[in-house]
């Protein structure tokens, strides 16, 4: 049996892998085993998924050439290569990433760990968050005192929020 | 290092019969930074050396080393690799990579790689909660001095789209022999795969694994907590471990004669052999694995075994014999390498 990327050399190693109910197997000579290593499932699988979604496929049409500001990794780029170039990357490409999340994860949300340095920042938002919900249940119920004491806590705290960025 | 066995190796900590390792790695970046695949020689140059501070300032055990890849010759780096304390990619890069390892090699921390950091913890037998809280007490370290690329919505951002939100991988070195002789291996394997749980499996020449070793992690990182993650991948391990208990049983129960003469055969090939392959070493190593575990084999300690199964390794045979061998003299240095380690080791 030949390895299945050089077609040179015999195929010594036969990698098996189940990913998603399915057995994948693959037929490689020792030089190119190690040379993919273990990694071969996720180069195939993220560009596979990206190239298979049918929403992103639409919007990039548009948007292929769409570019990160910061390291200028276009969204054509990071499709082919399957990797972001930078933090900020997810920033640039927003649009696409809830639904790739969603594909890949099941999810498009962070629950888990906040580094210490955003656990502050988590819970104004969240403080944030909760004082909109009441400020838009008191217009509701036309409690105007409350909604102006609201309106103000809310206009400190984007202010707040402001001079920290 | 070469000389002594890593911690996570000792054979010791719950169902240890069962399961060889425990590993929980965490994918991190510093803000400010590109990746490190898409980085420029002076970005990939800051990077390492405002981490390398990092650690210094906070590091991850009181003995510790930190390496730089340019200071490795490939067989030091190949070396790493087999000791689980770098990855594959790493070990191929070459300059402005580092790794950092706690002096016990539960605790290592490679430096860009596919992110800045991946900080791991190894430990021997069950115990991936552990590994959880030790992995979270050192990036709590680490998050003092470095700022990690982070966003309220996606979590920590990664290179790779299956690593965003947790970072987390999770993962259980098992060894199924029972299984694999009882042909139940791929229906017990699928089914964890339904679960969402991703299964790798070395095969060598032959239909069967070689070593039985079966590596289990999770999949998704996105949407749950570090803490679910890990309890889901424990509960499926712990129905994988008791199908195991089970199939050594019924092995045991149905032909004893012929599971001891394997074993038997397997010992005496081990102990005498002139000429042996790292794959042959591995399937017979893996047999006398099973027979300890199933107390059909006393007199030779686990512990041996699990060293023998790293010393084995072709790197480890070279550096220990200090030079670059052909693949047959890598044969007879590792038959005469296993011989001279279970010379003392007879049977009862
Ligand atoms: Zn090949
Ligand atoms: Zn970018």
């Amino acid at each position: 049996m030949q390895c299945e990327v050089c077609q040179k050399k015999k195929a010594t190693v036969h990698y098996t892998e189940i990913v998603n109910n399915q057995m994948v197997k693959i037929n490689l000579c020792e030089g190119c085993a190690k040379g993919k290593g273990i990694d071969i499932y996720s180069k195939f699988s993220v560009s596979d998924l990206l190239s298979g979604l049918a929403e992103i496929e639409e919007t990039e049409i548009a948007h292929g050439t769409q570019e990160c500001s910061r390291c200028g990794m276009t969204y054509r780029e990071f499709k082919d290569i399957g990797r972001f170039g930078c933090p900020e990357c997810y920033v640039a490409f927003q649009d696409f990433l809830k639904p790739l999340f969603e594909a890949i994860h099941k999810a498009s949300r962070h629950v888990g760990k906040v580094p210490k340095r955003w656990s502050k920042h988590t819970s104004q938002e969240t403080e944030l968050k909760t004082l909109e919900d009441e400020l838009t249940k008191a217009i509701t119920r036309e409690a105007f005192e409350d909604a102006a004491r609201l309106r103000d806590r809310i206009k400190e705290l984007k202010e707040a929020k402001r001079r920290h960025s | 290092m070469i000389s002594k066995t890593a911690a996570w190796l000792e054979g010791s900590g719950p169902d240890a019969d069962i399961v060889v390792s425990s590993r929980v790695r965490l994918a991190r970046n510093v803000v400010g930074f590109p990746f490190s695949h898409w980085a420029t020689e002076d970005e990939i140059k800051e990077l390492l050396e405002t981490i390398e501070k990092a650690i210094r300032h906070y590091p991850p055990s009181p003995k510790y080393l930190l390496i730089r890849f340019e200071d490795l010759s490939e067989i030091e780096r190949k070396i790493l690799l087999e000791r689980h304390l770098i990855s594959r990619e790493h070990a191929q890069a070459k300059e402005y990579r580092a790794v950092t390892i706690s002096a016990d090699e539960q605790v290592s921390i490679m430096i860009n790689e596919e992110d800045h950091l991946r900080l791991q913890v190894l430990m021997s037998g069950f115990q991936l909660m552990n590994a959880l809280d030790l992995v979270n007490k050192v990036d709590d370290l680490l998050e003092k001095d470095l700022e990690y690329a982070y966003s309220p919505q996606f979590g920590y951002l990664t290179a790779c789209p299956t690593n965003v939100g947790s970072g987390i991988r999770a993962s259980v070195m098992m060894h199924l022999p029972g299984l694999v002789m009882l042909r139940q291996i791929d229906q017990v394997l699928q089914a964890v795969t339904k679960l969402g749980l991703t299964v790798r499996g070395w095969y060598g020449e032959g239909s069967e694994a070689s070593g039985n070793l079966f590596q289990i992690s999770n999949q998704l990182t996105l949407g749950k907590k570090e803490e679910e993650i890990v309890q889901k991948l424990e509960k499926i391990i712990k129905q994988v471990i008791e199908h195991e208990r089970s199939a050594r049983k019924a092995l045991l129960k149905k032909d004893f004669p012929k599971i001891q003469d394997r074993i038997g055969r397997a010992f005496g090939v081990l102990k005498y052999a002139h000429q042996i392959s790292s794959s042959e070493a591995m399937n017979l190593l893996s047999t006398l694995r099973t027979g300890i575990e199933l107390g059909v084999l006393k007199g030779v300690d686990l512990k041996v075994v699990n060293e023998l199964f790293l010393l084995t390794q072709p790197a480890h045979v070279q550096k220990i014999l200090g030079k670059k061998l052909s693949q047959k003299d890598r044969d007879e240095k590792r038959a005469d390498l296993i011989r001279k380690m279970l010379r003392d080791e007879h049977l009862e």
